[in-house]
Order: structure tokens, then C-alpha cells, then sequence
């Protein structure tokens, strides 16, 4: 193999091969081909990345061919300004974690410390984004910097099947080569995948193979059949084909046995309940249902096979985590393709930043955990179980003490995630930029009120999501010169 | 306004060179209204460093913050425009490149462009990867402008610092700072006085008499770090085995010739020779291992290669490169040379002052000066210095010269495991392996690495979606872009001129060029 000859199989019909096929398929040339091995369409276990879209996807699914309008017109996806959790912990903690661009710097203080000087403990007045999304409405952020929605960010809410659908047609239209076909056999030798034998008699061999066959890891097993965690959840799927009432916002609701999610598409309403695997749940002859074991497979790579996905690590749903570490998955895989038949450097960089990624969601998903716990609740002391990160203490540490963000190199996760995570985990910080107190209290008062009375004020003329989108469907339609 | 009893009252800086003013200006802009004092020791007797001339563009946000003006300051500082660092003989003997403030073309279906470079290598038609980017084009031929703030202009794409007389810099500063209420105390420190009870730095005694207490110390005092190290004992991490140059000699020139927008940093047999032209004169200095060559050795090549007549008598510089074990320890926060040294040969010297700097403000202490504060900031600066250091030990290692035994001892040298992954990943494909934190971003590393003929075997795969010819048109566009847009740019000493930044005392007036 050389830089001008490069065979790439994908394997899993899934979401993970769904969207791998198409981002590597933009760049299908005649010197990069690619094969995707559809099996296993629609897997329940993709219930695991969740429904919800972080505000990068709009970038990434651009890249993949994916385009925003494509999505409105013809998937079931939505638009969302973050999650709502609810009942969260022995506090009953309720906060909307909203996407969010940074809050602004003034005279050279971060905003939140005003916050702080002036004995104000919400955030969520001055987050244009959390307050649309409890009031079920949306609109675009707009271009103009000085409209308070310019400041919100948003994701996507969607169902995998559907949504990977987007992503199967943009892979064929690329020039992807699809084998529907299941694998009969493996052949693995000396740390490499050799060949893969298919029920219909076909073999095949690839210089990579890219495992996105889900949390089996179908290829990358046979390599590296260890996983490191042990716990084990249940992810159950209800879906209500009514029109849902509200929009913009998945809520997540805790309850003693975990935590159920409610994520309105633009027809449906999705309900996912994660538990612990053994707890006794009513069965619901509906639903569907996965359970996994949360963690990572030991490498990401291994010999000429790449893990993408849950068949490199599966996260729990409980965040955007999921689908922000399938994306960069993704796009670490396309950054370090394989230029020649020596794949160590490619290996060692993809494993050192799937784990730095793995370990850093993980921080952000640990924190969520770091409210009093639910007494009693088996699935709250699963998931305390594992001490606390120190780099997670040191993030706490701070913000409690000084309300100073501490950041790792490219965290999935945002400082404004973080800060919002903080104040929906109840933290306050002790002390303030002291520059702060150089602002007249009285002009800083006033412009705090005008802050909260013009986001509010924003929130209250946005339409409703489903309107909204409504709105925006008739729109694309005319554009693209179709009946409305 | 609230007053808090931990508030920090009283803050000292011991020394006045650039770090001591640069921090005094900062904090007495920060904390202005607010009831803390700052003061500053320094004496005159004592001579300053000087340390830098030559900057990174993040200088100016520090001088924004202060609402500096940039004409005043240039005019008051003999400042030059800097767009970059040419380094010559450094991959080979014969070789130049320049490490520009900005990047190369643009990308291209979010690809970097020195990758469709690579592979117009490997088809033979690239030209110099520099005749791709505009800050190099303008650089070689003397002239400058500000950037455009259309993010389409191709003139909008770099950024820009200043070459600027240290000393005259400190000085602006003084003034700033005094200014803005900071007291100057004139003396030598003859006792550090410690508190008993938990080893803090309580007061330092002058020649004079006077004891300057304070609840927070600014150790600013350069190489000997008087309380970082001398009263509290920190500790050192001697960084030799990776730079061991250890020694320089500086010497002023007069200014001739065209106003070069950039430093230049020359490779020589043991060790590097800077040249930065300002308004009024020229800076030069040999920067030097001394375990292959002899001072006297190192000031005649210094001396031997110089453009122009000496302005001044060499001064002599000695330095162990490395960092302070605890940059923050107690009470005392070391800013400067007291906090580390590393070569300048990426005019990091200054930035690092200034990291400090802002690290400082951000988590300013109160009186409890709590163990996870100092630990935050410790960390922080900690991945400050080390990125730098890699960073300048690439220059070293990625070289083809084996011809006397500084460059052999750098051939044979096991590097960190960060710098050795970083330069594999780059070599067999062209990958920089990023950060977030850190001065030097990706298009530094693919100049340095490019300019020192590390070039990748292979390019990025995804950089074959397009065809030759449209690697090729786009190569051409680009070139022929960045070539009209420096014609069209203006002469960098008229710029000055024209800006009214010129300095009274300059020759630069009279040059007309």
C-alpha cells in the first residue's frame, strides 16, 4: 500500500457505520476506496448514543454531506437547545444544560463573577438558549452579534435509524460501495484482520478495516477482546408517534432506578429509560431494549483494525458524550487514514487521543454524579462507585473556591458546558474576581436586570419549536421550488 | 466598595527590569480603584537584563489591556514591525527559511494547505513553501501593513509583533505604571525577612533602611531570584541536557540598510547569533554553549559577523536554562528570569513574562493563599515552559548538520517522548500532533519542521480528492494572490513614518527608504 492505493472496509450498518461510510465517502477518489459491510441495520444497541446531537454536528455533517435542510426535510430530526434535567439527585436538582456560546468577559472579568460579587445565584436568566428550551420555543441563533440569541448554540435531536439514513444515502451518492451481506467468519493472524468471509461466499480484504459493528466489535474483537468497566445498563426505547407538545429540549428526569429521557422529534416523542442491567423494571412489550457494559475495549486500534464508536467505547447516554466522541472518532480516523502498510504512528496517535477523549467525557459524566446521591438507589452507587478523577477535583476545587475554569488540551466538553454543569450541580463559587468590585454595584445591578429582561424578553417572542420548524420546512421547500 | 479582611493589601515587586514593570503596569491597571498598593523595588545600581527585544504578537493584547496607544508606544520604544523569525544555516549550512505570524494559504476542505504543498512536492511543482503565505512574502521584501479585518483578504491572514528596545520599554512602562499610582522605592534588599509562623515572605529590608512589608511578593529580581530561590529555597530543574547553550554576549550596532521586518536567528558552530533591528539601532548577540567554544572564541565570531559598526561594548550574559521547580511557592510568585530562562531564539521570553503575568491576575491569592491556587498556577505555567522548551529544542534536533560537536551532541540526543512522537507522526505523514495550551500552534511547527527540511514521506490522504490540476490551479492562485497583495504593500519603514511612529531620535527619519 502507498499513499496512492488505499482500500478501507467499514464494517456495521449501524448509526457508527452509517456516518464513518459517509465521511470517509467525501473523500472517495481513485485512490481511496471504500467498502462499507452494511450488517446489522438498526441495531438496538445504537439506543446508546442517545438522541441527542451536540452543536458541532451541524460542522461535522456538513463535512459528511449531511446538510442541515436535508435533515429538515426529510428525517424526523429537530432542533435542540440542550437538556433538561430534573429530579436530579437527593436534591431533586432541576437545570437546563443548555448549549451556549462563552458569556462575555467585562472590563476583563468573566461574566459569572459579577454573578458571584452580586450574591446571584442563577445562571439560567442570562442563557438565552436554557431559557427557550423551558419554554419549548426556537428560533436560529442570528448572525447579529448584538441580538441575545446570537449567544445560543444548538443540536439536533434525532432518532439513529432515521437519522443514519441521511448519512447511508450521502456514503452511495459518495461512491460508497455498500455489500449487504453478514460476516460468516473472521480470519485474524499475527494482530491483524486477514480477511473477512461472508455468507454469501464473498471474501474480503482491505488494507484497514474500520469496525463500527457496535459494542460486539465484530473485527476489532478478535484483537483485542478486552474491555475495561464493568457496569452494566439498560437502555429502553418507547416511542409515541403523537405530535409532541413541546420542543427544543430533551428533559432528563432522575428517578431511584436511573434516569429516563424524553427527546420530542418533529412527530414523535421518544422516551429512553437507562437503568442498571439487573434492576427489576416492568417489562414494556414496545420497547426497545439494549443493555452494555459502559467502558472502553483496551485499544482503540489494533493492528490494521480501527474501533469506531461503541465497538471502541461505549458511554452512557446520559449526555451529548456519546455522539460528540462518535464524531471525533470519525474524524480522528479521517486525520490519520493510512498513508502506507506500516500503521504504528497512526495507531499510537489514534489510541493517545481516543483515550485522552474517552477519560475526559468520562470527567464530564462522573460530574453529573457528584450531586448528593439518591439513598438506596443502586444505580446512583454504581455510578459513584469509582472514586473521583483528581482532574475532575481539581475542576471542582476551583470553581468552588474562585469560580476559575480549569481545562484539559481539547476537552469534548466546553468551559460553558462546565460552567453550567456547576451552577445546575448547585456549586457556587466562594470568591470573585475581586476586579470585579471596581464596576459601580449600581451600574452593575442595572446591567444585569437589562441582561435577564432582554433574554427574557427574546425567549418570549421565539416561536414554538414545532412552528418554528414548520416554518422553516415550508421555507426549504419553496426554495427548492417544491409544493409547501 | 465591600471590604474583605483576606483581600490582599499590599503587593511588592522586587526588581525593575521588563518583568518588574511589565507586572507592575499590569497589576496597577487591574487593581486600580480597588485598595491595594503595589509597589516596586529596584535599584540602579544594579543593571537589567534586558531580556528580549523581539516579541510574539500576543504583546499587543497585553498592551491593549492597558489601553496602550501603538503609535506612542512605538515611537517611545524605537519599535520596529515584526512578522516573523528568519532562521539561516539551521537544517543546513546555506539554508533559510522564515517562521512567519501566520499560517500558509488556507485550507482547503478544512485541510491545511501545506498539505496540497506536500503533494505538489511529490509532483515536483511546488515552489517554496514561503511564496504561499503573505506574511513571508511581505517580510523578505520589507514592507508591512496592519492586517485587513476582511477574513477574505489574503492580507487579513497574519498576525504581527514588535522588535522593541527592552530598556525603553521598561521605561514606558515605569511611567505607565507610576502613573497609575505604583511606588517606586530606590534600594538594594540586604534582609528578607520571613514570617516565622508559616515561612512567608513578610518584609525586605533596603541599603537605605527602609522595610518594604507586603502581603504578596512579585519576585522579579532576574537569574539570582532573591526570594524564590535565595530566601525561600526552591529549587531549580536544570533543563542543559536538552539546551545547554548556557552563555551569550550582546552587542549593539547601528542601523543600517533596509528596516527588516523580522529577527534573524543564524545557526553557528556552538551555538546561534540574533539580529534585531529596531529604529534606532540594531541588536546582536551570540548565544553560546560553553563546552564548545571559549568566550573569547564566541565574542570574535559575534564580533566577525556583524553589519554594521558597534554602537557599544559586548556585555556578557550567563544562564542555566530551565525552570523554577515551584513558580509560586509561599507568598511569592517569580516572574522573569527569577522563573526560568530559555533561550530566546522564539522571542518567548517576553511572552513568558507575560503568561505569567496573566496567570497571576486570573488567580490572584487573598491572604489564606490557598495550596490549590499556587498548585493551579504552578500547573499551568508548568505546561507553559515545557511546551516552549520542546519547541526550542526542535531547532536543534531537526537538522541535518553533524559538522562540529554541538550539532553531533544534538544528533545523539534522546529527546523528551513529546517532541520524539511529535516529530514521527510529522515525518511519516505530515500530522501535527495538537495542543491547546501552549504559544506555538500548528502552522510554527510545519515552518520550523518544513524549514529544516523535515519533510513528511507521505501527505494526507484526503488531499487526493481533488485532481492534479486542481492542486496545481489552486497552488498557482494562491501564489499569484499572495504575490499581488505584497506588491501593493507598502515599504515598512515609510509605513512607520506615515503612522507617525517614527522616533525623534532615529536615524530612521533620515533614511528614507
Amino acid at each position: 500500500m502507498t499513499t496512492a492505493n488505499l482500500h478501507v472496509v467499514v464494517c456495521g450498518g449501524g448509526l457508527a457505520g452509517q456516518m464513518t461510510a459517509a465521511a470517509l465517502g467525501a473523500y472517495a477518489c481513485p485512490t481511496l476506496t471504500i467498502s462499507w459491510l452494511s450488517e446489522g441495520k438498526d441495531p438496538d444497541t445504537d439506543l446508546f448514543y442517545g438522541h441527542l446531537a451536540p452543536p458541532d454536528a451541524y460542522r461535522f455533517n456538513l463535512a459528511c454531506r449531511v446538510a442541515e435542510p436535508d435533515l429538515i426535510l426529510h428525517s424526523q430530526t429537530a432542533l435542540s437547545f440542550g437538556t433538561h434535567y430534573r429530579h436530579w439527585g437527593a436534591q431533586g436538582l432541576d437545570w437546563v444544560q443548555a448549549f451556549h456560546q462563552p458569556l462575555p468577559v467585562l472590563e476583563g472579568v468573566p461574566f459569572h463573577h459579577y454573578l458571584t460579587q452580586q450574591g446571584q445565584g442563577a445562571l439560567e436568566p442570562y442563557l438565552v438558549s436554557a431559557l427557550a428550551a423551558r419554554r419549548g420555543v426556537f428560533a436560529h441563533p442570528p448572525e447579529d452579534r448584538n441580538h441575545p440569541l446570537s449567544r445560543a448554540e444548538y443540536g439536533y435531536h434525532f432518532e439513529a435509524a432515521d437519522y443514519g439514513r441521511r448519512f447511508e444515502r450521502a456514503a452511495l451518492s459518495a461512491g460508497v460501495r455498500r455489500i449487504e451481506a453478514a460476516i460468516a467468519a473472521v480470519e485474524a493472524a499475527d494482530g491483524h484482520i486477514r480477511a473477512v468471509h461472508l455468507s454469501d461466499g464473498q471474501s474480503l480484504t482491505a488494507d484497514v478495516w474500520i469496525d463500527a459493528s457496535g459494542p460486539h466489535a465484530a473485527l476489532l474483537s478478535r484483537l483485542v477482546p478486552e474491555t475495561l468497566g464493568h457496569r452494566r445498563l439498560t437502555a429502553r426505547q418507547v416511542r409515541s408517534d403523537a405530535p409532541p407538545a413541546g420542543g427544543g429540549v430533551t428533559v432528563v428526569t432522575g428517578m431511584p432506578e436511573g434516569w429516563q429521557a424524553q427527546t420530542p422529534l418533529r412527530a414523535a416523542l421518544l422516551t429512553l429509560t437507562v437503568s442498571e442491567a439487573d434492576s427489576a423494571t416492568p417489562a414494556d412489550a414496545s420497547a426497545r431494549t439494549a443493555t452494555l457494559t459502559v467502558g472502553q475495549r483496551r485499544a482503540a486500534w489494533a493492528g490494521n483494525c480501527v474501533g469506531i464508536g461503541q465497538a471502541a467505547c461505549v458511554a452512557e447516554p446520559l449526555t451529548p458524550a456519546p455522539m460528540i466522541l462518535l464524531q471525533r472518532d470519525i474524524e480522528r480516523l479521517l486525520a490519520l487514514l493510512p498513508v502506507t502498510a506500516d500503521l504504528s504512528v497512526e495507531r499510537r496517535e489514534f489510541n493517545r487521543q481516543a483515550e485522552v477523549d474517552y477519560a475526559h467525557a468520562g470527567l464530564f459524566m462522573r460530574a453529573l454524579f457528584t450531586a448528593a446521591p439518591l439513598d438506596g438507589s443502586a444505580y446512583w452507587q454504581a455510578a459513584t462507585a469509582e472514586p473521583e478523577d483528581a482532574r475532575l477535583r481539581l475542576k471542582i476545587e476551583q470553581f468552588e473556591s474562585r469560580g476559575l475554569p480549569v481545562a484539559f488540551d481539547l476537552e469534548p466538553f466546553s468551559r460553558e458546558d462546565w460552567l453550567i454543569l456547576h451552577y445546575g450541580m448547585g456549586r457556587r463559587p466562594a470568591r470573585y474576581d475581586r476586579t470585579a468590585d471596581r464596576a459601580d454595584p449600581a451600574r452593575v445591578e442595572a446591567y444585569l436586570a437589562a441582561q435577564r429582561r432582554d433574554i427574557d424578553g427574546v425567549a418570549r417572542a421565539l416561536p414554538p419549536h414545532h412552528q418554528y420548524l414548520d416554518g422553516l420546512t415550508g421555507y426549504l421547500r419553496q426554495q427548492q421550488g417544491q409544493t409547501a | 466598595m465591600r471590604e474583605n479582611p483576606e483581600a490582599i493589601k499590599s503587593v511588592c515587586i522586587l526588581g525593575g527590569g521588563t518583568a518588574g514593570w511589565m507586572a507592575a503596569s499590569a497589576l496597577a491597571h487591574k487593581l486600580q480603584g480597588l485598595p491595594v498598593s503595589v509597589t516596586l523595588i529596584e535599584s540602579e545600581e544594579i543593571g537589567t537584563v534586558g531580556v528580549g527585544e523581539a516579541t510574539l504578537p500576543h504583546i499587543r493584547s497585553f498592551n491593549a489591556a492597558l489601553n496602550i496607544d501603538e503609535v506612542t508606544f512605538m515611537k517611545a520604544t524605537e519599535a520596529t514591525f515584526k512578522l516573523g523569525i528568519e532562521f539561516c544555516n539551521w537544517g543546513r549550512i546555506g539554508d533559510r527559511y522564515i517562521h512567519p505570524f501566520g499560517d500558509y494559504g488556507t485550507p482547503i476542505d478544512g485541510i491545511p494547505f501545506y498539505q496540497y504543498w506536500l503533494r505538489l512536492k511529490q509532483m515536483g511543482e511546488a515552489g517554496r513553501l514561503d511564496t504561499y503565505a503573505y506574511p513571508i512574502a511581505i517580510a523578505e521584501a520589507n514592507r508591512f501593513r496592519h492586517p485587513a479585518s476582511d477574513p477574505a483578504q489574503i492580507e487579513s491572514t497574519f498576525g504581527y509583533a514588535y522588535q522593541f528596545d527592552a530598556g525603553r520599554y521598561a521605561a514606558f512602562l515605569r511611567r505607565f505604571a507610576e502613573g497609575h499610582g505604583v511606588i517606586r522605592h530606590e534600594g538594594k534588599v540586604v534582609d528578607c525577612q520571613l514570617n516565622p509562623d508559616n515561612g512567608h515572605v513578610a518584609a525586605l529590608k533596603l541599603d537605605n533602611g527602609a522595610v518594604i512589608a507586603a502581603d504578596l511578593f512579585v519576585d522579579c529580581s532576574g537569574f539570582r531570584g532573591l526570594l524564590i530561590e535565595q530566601a525561600l529555597k526552591t529549587g531549580y530543574d536544570d533543563w542543559s541536557q536538552w539546551l545547554p547553550c548556557n552563555r551569550a554576549v550582546a552587542v549593539p550596532t547601528e542601523s543600517r540598510g533596509g528596516l527588516t521586518p523580522f529577527t534573524r536567528a543564524t545557526a553557528l558552530e556552538a551555538g546561534w547569533q540574533w539580529r534585531i533591528p529596531l529604529q534606532h539601532r540594531t541588536g546582536n548577540g551570540h548565544v553560546y554553549c560553553s563546552s564548545f567554544i571559549s568566550d573569547e572564541a564566541a565574542h570574535a565570531r559575534l564580533l566577525g559577523n556583524l553589519d554594521a559598526p558597534t554602537l557599544a561594548d559586548p556585555r556578557q550574559l550567563y544562564f542555566t536554562t530551565g525552570r523554577r521547580r515551584q513558580f509560586w511557592n509561599r507568598n511569592v510568585v517569580a516572574i522573569g528570569l527569577a522563573a526560568g530562562f530559555l533561550e530566546p531564539l522564539e522571542s518567548t521570553s517576553i511572552h513568558l513574562i507575560q503568561e505569567g503575568i496573566t496567570e497571576l491576575l486570573q488567580i490572584f491569592p487573598d491572604k489564606h493563599f490557598r495550596q490549590s491556587d499556587i498548585d493551579e498556577y504552578n500547573r499551568r505555567m508548568g505546561v507553559n515552559f515545557e511546551r516552549v522548551r520542546d519547541f526550542l529544542l526542535l531547532h536543534y534536533v531537526a537538522t541535518q548538520r553533524d559538522d562540529t560537536e554541538m550539532w553531533r551532541y544534538f544528533r545523539n540526543m534522546t529527546l523528551p517522548d513529546s517532541l520524539e512522537e511529535k516529530i514521527q507522526a510529522w515525518l511519516t505523514r505530515g500530522h501535527l500532533i495538537r495542543y491547546e495550551f501552549g504559544v506555538f500552534l500548528p502552522p510554527s511547527w510545519v515552518a520550523v519542521m518544513l524549514g529544516q527540511n523535515l519533510i513528511p514521506r507521505h501527505y494526507d490522504p484526503r488531499v487526493d480528492r481533488l485532481s492534479s490540476d486542481e492542486v496545481r490551479r489552486a497552488g498557482d492562485a494562491l501564489k499569484q494572490r499572495v504575490s499581488a497583495a505584497a506588491t501593493a504593500t507598502p515599504d515598512h519603514g515609510a509605513y512607520i513614518r506615515k503612522m507617525g511612529a517614527a522616533s525623534d531620535t532615529v536615524p530612521l527619519l533620515a533614511k528614507g527608504a
